[in-house]
């Protein structure tokens, strides 16, 4: 049997089921202006949604690697440019690019040029702070704690805080090899 | 309008290879060894208390990973027997069979390990294993009220495994 | 007229050298063979990538001994002994277990057929030019010369006799 090669991003997103994307939209700034209501510190809420989209992403990471056949996620570099290019596509319907090699390839950039979250939004002068799509950043350390990648994820541009992109530096910390669980206790 | 997100149950599962009641047990395990399910249909000899039945089931896939990464032919470096593996990373295995029955066995490489004991004269089962980690997904995975990590305790996840697996073995 | 054993070795080999040439890859890896209680009494590499130093092979021998035994525990039925085909990413193993607890077992490259057969005769030889030869102490390393030579020409039949499908 031949190995199977993972599957494009365009071949997944065209198979799954949608959901209207202003419907998506708008959910997500209801929270978080919800978010802000209830916390009211700029800071705790960009917390709050790294903290949901973390969450979102170790259950997350499963759903991808089932429908995407990817089979192995060893090479930090392969890993990122799967995220981007699959990845963003599966799940938002936007392509990302990989940018910024650090000389050990532990540290990139991945790029949006688009980001469907975002519509509709203006940052209002109270909430210069706020990283308004901080769930992403979420979403990518989580789902890549769950391959066994400890990352740093921070945002380096912000369209909404005027900059041209978006971008997100993900930061390799360390690669977790797998361990046998059980104390030898019996 | 631009539309995302969503799923179905995809790919559709694999033609049927038998159809009888050919299948003994399945284990999920998590990569911290805990037994995220065990289902038992046909299971006559118990030789261990649960407990303990799961836990050597784990020990048996980790040593025998273990021991194909060392042993595998084509690959020159392989560093010492018992090296901790990055998950994903070295041979592993896909199944073995006993004159009493075959295990069929997959690992994501989020570490989800899902095991088949089935009749061991079953045919190869790598796509209905992951037919049934897409299952996993749908069932366990996307239930907002499931704890990652926990036992999963979902009758539809049970009921569609139950039918599911009568179809292949 | 015909011809003699030595010239059909000899054919048989120089068939070999030739298939060698078309089919790069050996279809059998090694070969082991481990006493009652795991050690390792036998082992031969026919160049798998990377072979083993004589540490490592008798830890892998004692590993598959035990994995061996916890096969047969997890059983859902009763009257199992033991794994007789592991269908690893990159190789086969198949073994066999003599009533009296010795196991055999070779790495192949994966989907290789006939090895149940090869692994009988390659018993019936080590109860021929091992168990017979009044040197040979129980349970310790084979250091027996005709053992093998005729082992090399049944595995090196039993290359040919795949070629030859």
């Amino acid at each position: 049997m031949a190995p199977v090669g993972p599957r494009s991003g365009d071949a997944i997103f065209a198979n799954v089921e949608r959901v209207n994307a202003e419907l998506f939209t708008l959910t997500y700034g209801a929270t978080v202006r919800q978010l802000l209501t209830d916390l009211e510190e700029v800071e705790e809420v960009n917390k709050q949604l790294d903290q949901m989209g973390y969450n979102i992403g170790i259950r997350l990471i499963d759903e991808f690697l089932a429908k995407s056949n990817v089979t192995r996620c060893v090479d930090f570099r392969e890993t990122a440019e799967v995220i981007a290019k699959v990845g963003f596509k599966m799940f938002l319907g936007v392509t990302a690019t990989v940018s910024n090699w650090d000389a050990d390839g532990t540290c990139c950039s991945i790029i949006l040029e688009d980001n469907p979250l975002v519509d509709f939004v203006e940052l209002p002068d109270t909430c210069q702070g706020l990283y308004y799509c901080n769930i992403l950043s979420g979403v990518i350390r989580g789902a890549l704690e769950m391959v066994s990648m400890k990352t740093e994820v921070t945002w380096i541009r912000d369209v909404l805080r005027g900059d041209d992109a978006y971008e997100l530096q993900v930061k390799l910390l360390k690669q977790v090899p797998e361990e046998y669980p059980y104390k030898d206790d019996e | 309008m631009q539309f995302f997100g969503g799923s179905e149950i995809s790919p559709s599962p694999p033609v049927p290879t038998a159809s009888g009641n050919n299948a003994h047990m399945m284990y999920v395990f998590n990569r911290n060894g805990v037994c995220l399910l065990y289902r038992e249909w046909n299971r006559l000899l118990h030789t261990l208390n649960a407990q303990q039945d799961h836990k050597l089931m784990f020990g048996l896939l980790f040593s025998l990973k273990s021991l194909t990464a060392k042993m595998d032919p084509t690959n020159a470096e392989k560093g010492n027997l018992g090296v901790p593996q990055l998950s994903g990373q070295g041979c592993s295995f896909h199944s073995f069979r006993t004159n009493t029955y075959k295990l069929s066995f997959m690992e994501s490489p989020s570490g989800i390990k899902i095991i088949l004991v089935t009749h061991p004269r079953t045919g190869d089962l790598r796509e209905s294993l992951k037919y049934i980690y897409n299952l996993y997904v749908e069932y366990v995975v996307k239930n907002p009220l499931y704890a990652p990590g926990t036992p999963i305790r979902s009758e539809l996840f049970n009921t569609s495994l139950d039918q599911y697996v009568r179809t292949i073995a | 007229m015909c011809m003699s054993h030595q010239d059909s070795i000899a054919l048989k080999l120089s068939l070999i050298d030739s298939e060698k040439k078309r089919f790069p890859m050996a279809a059998i890896y090694s070969l082991y063979i481990i006493n009652k209680s795991g050690g390792l009494i036998f082992y031969k590499d026919y160049g798998s990538a990377g072979r083993m130093d004589t540490n490592d092979s008798l830890r892998v021998a004692s590993l598959w001994h035990s994995m061996h035994v916890i096969s047969q525990q997890l059983s859902p039925t009763t009257g199992c002994s033991g794994i007789e085909l592991l269908e690893a990413d990159t190789f086969d193993l198949h073994c066999f277990q003599s009533l009296t607890g010795t196991k055999f077992f070779v790495v192949c490259e994966p989907g290789t057929q006939h090895m149940e057969s090869l692994l009988k005769d390659i018993y019936e030889l080590y109860t021929d030019y091992v168990l017979k030869n009044p040197f040979y102490e129980m349970e310790m390393p084979i250091r027996c010369e005709l053992f093998d030579i005729n082992l090399s020409q049944a595995v090196q039949k039993d290359r040919v006799a795949m070629l030859g499908r």
